[in-house]
């Protein structure tokens, strides 16, 4: 149970407080309320390589690492489909460093050009690392405009080509900012060894006078409903075939969320979960298999992957695969592993809540979701989820026209 | 309201101590220790069974880890499928780590569930019975794994950086090699855990909330925990660190889009007196964000999406190294300016201001890795491999780095980082 206090500055600007006096030190966490699926198909990869930007430097402060490394700041940040999301973790005592550092880059910029060509060439190297030049880095490359047509998760948070980032200009970056970057649409949330007092105070003195913003108006195309099963077939220079499925889901703030992810644990958490105690251990198919679900805001994805042994066809991968799905369709699930599954989500939720920074994260994420006490809540919307849901969720999500299909094969 | 100066960082106060929670420890009657910490208003248990039973003790590259993995899929009364299953029931984690010297097995459970997950995990760990068609199928899952590992210039680079350094034959040089999956067999790992899994090589590290019945009853069925004991004189080889004559080494990938770039030498462990102030001279130099080598590399010249430097300590012996990838096309350029800061350290005196920093950032990491019970078990392992007072070797820690001066670092650099003694694997 995460204990909150909020507030909000005149102009928009939505803090949540968390009290935790076990620990010397505090954790501060920016959320901006724009992702990949903001972007222009034109420009994608923009929300990411702006993370990158929003270090090099800002209006009054040439750099954002220095003074917080100096008073024993620690940083990062991530970007995804929906948010971007800054974090510093600092001594308590120093909280008020954070917030000038963190006010003025949300203030403006600094808008370097030397910033901008570097970045623009630190995430080229990245987009390398990470998804070509690694054996499957390049699958969800393949998967996403498979499964999406229309909506702006048919492109992965690093962009669909090199180019995107590569022709970046400074203009394209000041109406972004000026677009997405402002108070009113964006959560800080605190967790530390703090008193609301001092935070109520250093809010006001250090974000209270930045301007609203205009943000630009959300627009997303919402996908179609998929009305027949897509393949595609690829060969590439890997060691093992691999199969990659995904089910259109529902989005985040849909009651049944909590039942299609509970679906995913039944199939994949954990040692006894059926895919890997079936198709690994006992038939012997896959080298290692996964479910999972993208868990986004706008509607998702559940994902099922798995590399299969050598010698196994393709074939007879995907029907294990839905052999297995089809069996929970079919109302083959126990209470027993219904509880099982509830059980461990229920312990990984209190492991998480130990450490300041998942606590300030879990609050703003849930904040920009709409309900802050879903921070809370969501334990028990998962304890409520009845044998009946999963079998009415899985049947509705596993239909084979909602399925697209990468092929990924080993070339012989 | 008086204008708010923007341009000037606010007051700030340093770090002034390290507090340590001191863990209490019971001396079990077979003669392993427990060691206790306490944790607070959390229902969470976490134990850890650490064994002298890395691969520094096994003859060949897959056995201390097959062994370790192997644990949890069978014991002489459950099954690895019922154990998986109640465990999973019973919302609790294990995780099995190892190090070059260690294997570890952690169980992270809530209290109400602890003692059935503590039975469970010590019934396997003690009596395991390493079922033959489940290891068969571990290997075939394990080598999957490894043929795609060794697709990965990372992965290449960092074996071939340890095998120069070590020797092949050395257990901190030796990797795993296909081979290895079919010469190794069931009776292996019965006999390295009949050998290694004994309460002489045993430390346990408990983490939980002291008070409660629940965790003082599992203390006192842990402190009578059946475990064998051995006469045997353990058979420690001495092995020779035999490092390659040639040090600069290339290995081509064609189909890669980036290279992977390790450069380092072998370099004392932490029971070395000169272990801290190289630590901070490693943190300068690529050691954390702000490091020179992030500056240079990533952030003046865009070439990398990350690079670090890091020393390793071993029970035996420790190395040096410096890690990156990089596009094909700026190698050299990038090796030049790695090169360029490495003699850097060397010819100039490190600046006060950079100093402060980097002393101001090693102190406060050093704090947070002291936040709470949980992270403070994992810095007490960190000690178990050296025959080290614990407590008294952090505060000692923390106030060497405080005393680190700039002109002795920079002898350090001269001492330890001549660029004619680093040796230089690139894959790609």
């Amino acid at each position: 149970m995460i204990q909150f206090e909020e507030f909000e500055l005149k102009n928009g600007l939505r803090f949540i407080v968390n009290i935790d006096k076990t620990t010397p030190f505090v954790a501060v966490n920016t959320l901006y309320n724009v992702g990949s699926r903001d972007e222009n198909p034109e420009q994608t990869g923009f929300a990411h390589l702006f993370e990158h930007l929003m270090f090099g430097g800002s209006k009054h402060i040439p750099s954002f690492d220095t003074p917080l490394q100096k008073v024993g700041g620690e940083n990062n940040a991530f970007t995804t489909t929906d948010i971007t999301n800054y974090y510093i973790t600092i001594p308590a005592n120093n909280l008020e460093t954070a917030f000038w550092l963190e006010s003025d880059r949300m203030l403006e910029l600094a808008f370097s050009q030397k910033s901008l060509d570097v970045q623009k060439s630190v995430v080229c190297e990245e987009f390398k690392q990470r998804y070509l030049n690694r054996p499957y880095g390049d699958l969800w490359l393949l998967a996403r405009p498979l499964a999406y047509k229309a909506h702006p998760y048919q492109w992965a948070t690093i962009g669909k080509e090199l180019s995107h980032i590569e022709n970046a200009t400074m203009q394209d970056v000041k109406s972004f900012f000026f677009s997405h970057y402002a108070p009113n649409n964006a959560i800080i949330s605190i967790s530390g060894n703090v008193s609301l007092r001092t935070v109520k105070h250093l809010a006001k003195k250090w974000f209270g006078d930045i301007p609203r913003r205009n943000i630009a108006p959300r627009n997303i195309p919402q996908e179609p409903e998929q009305t027949e099963k897509r393949t595609l077939t690829i060969e590439r220079n890997v060691p093992a075939s691999c199969i990659f499925k995904a089910f259109h889901m529902c989005g985040q703030t849909n009651p049944d969320f909590y039942a299609t992810d509970l679906i995913s644990d039944i199939l994949s958490n954990g040692k006894s979960a059926r895919l890997y105690q079936n198709l690994v251990e006992k038939q012997k198919l896959f080298s290692e298999i996964h479910a999972y679900i993208t868990g986004e805001i706008d509607p998702g994805l559940f994902i099922i992957t798995g590399n299969l042994n050598p010698s196994v066809s393709i074939e007879t991968a995907e029907k294990a695969i839905y052999s297995e799905i089809q069996k929970i369709k079919e109302g083959f699930v126990f209470d027993y592993e219904l509880q099982k599954v509830k059980n461990k989500f229920e312990s990984s939720t209190i492991l998480d809540e130990i450490d300041v920074l998942s606590k300030a994260k879990s609050l703003a994420y849930y904040a920009n979701l709409g309900d802050v006490n879903l921070a809370n809540n969501r334990l028990k919307n998962y304890a409520e989820v009845s044998l009946i849901d999963v079998k009415r969720v899985s049947d509705k999500l596993f239909d084979e026209k909602n399925d697209s299909t990468v092929y990924y094969l080993a070339k012989q | 309201m008086r204008k708010l100066r923007r341009n000037k960082e606010p007051d700030y106060k340093l770090l002034k101590k390290l507090s340590i929670l001191k863990p209490d420890v019971i001396h079990t009657p077979t003669g392993f220790p427990i060691y206790l910490l306490p944790v607070q208003d959390q229902e969470i248990v976490k134990i850890d069974f650490v064994f002298n039973a890395g691969d520094y003790y096994a003859s060949q590259a897959l056995t201390s880890l097959s062994t370790l993995s192997m644990l949890q899929e069978g014991s002489l009364t459950q099954n690895g499928e019922e154990i998986a299953e109640r465990l999973d029931f019973l919302g609790s984690f294990i995780s099995c780590s190892s190090t070059k010297d260690k294997a570890v097995v952690s169980l992270c459970s809530l209290e109400k569930h602890l003692a059935e997950s503590v039975k469970i995990v010590t019934d396997f760990i003690l009596n395991p019975s390493f079922p033959e068609e489940n290891f068969a199928t571990h290997l075939s899952k394990r080598k999957e794994r490894y043929k795609i590992d060794i697709e990965r210039v990372e992965v290449l680079s960092q074996k071939k950086l340890a095998q120069v350094l070590f020797g092949s034959e050395h257990p901190y040089g030796r990797s795993c090699r296909i081979e290895d999956f079919s010469s190794i067999t069931r009776n292996d790992l019965i006999q390295f855990h009949a050998d290694n899994y004994i309460a002489e090589n045993l430390k346990i590290v408990l983490c939980g909330n002291l008070k409660s019945n629940e965790v003082k009853n599992i203390i006192k069925y842990l402190s009578t925990l059946p475990i064998k004991t051995s006469n045997k004189q353990r058979n420690n080889k001495d092995y020779q660190i035999i490092s390659d004559v040639e040090h600069k080494h290339f290995i081509a990938k064609d189909n890669a889009v980036q290279a992977s770039i390790n450069i380092g030498k072998i370099m004392v462990n932490r029971t070395h007196k000169d272990y801290v102030p190289l630590q901070v001279l490693n943190t300068v130099l690529g050691g954390y964000f702000g490091s020179r080598l992030m500056t240079s590399v990533r952030e003046d010249k865009g070439y990398t999406y990350g690079i670090g430097s890091g020393i390793i300590s071993y029970e035996n012996s420790g190395y040096f190294i410096i890690t990156t990838r990089v596009g094909k096309d700026v190698v050299q350029p990038a090796l030049e300016a790695i090169y360029h800061e490495i003699n850097r350290l060397r010819t100039e005196t490190i600046s006060k201001e950079e100093l402060d920093m980097v002393k101001t950032y090693m102190l406060s990491t050093l704090v947070r890795n002291f936040d709470g019970a949980l992270a403070t078990s994992e810095m007490l392992r960190n000690t178990f491999d050296y025959n080290i007072d614990f407590y008294k070797y952090y505060q000692q820690f923390w106030s060497r780095i405080k005393k680190v001066q700039a002109k002795e670092l920079q002898q350090l650099a001269n001492d330890y980082l001549n660029e004619n003694s680093m040796y230089e694997i690139v894959v790609g």
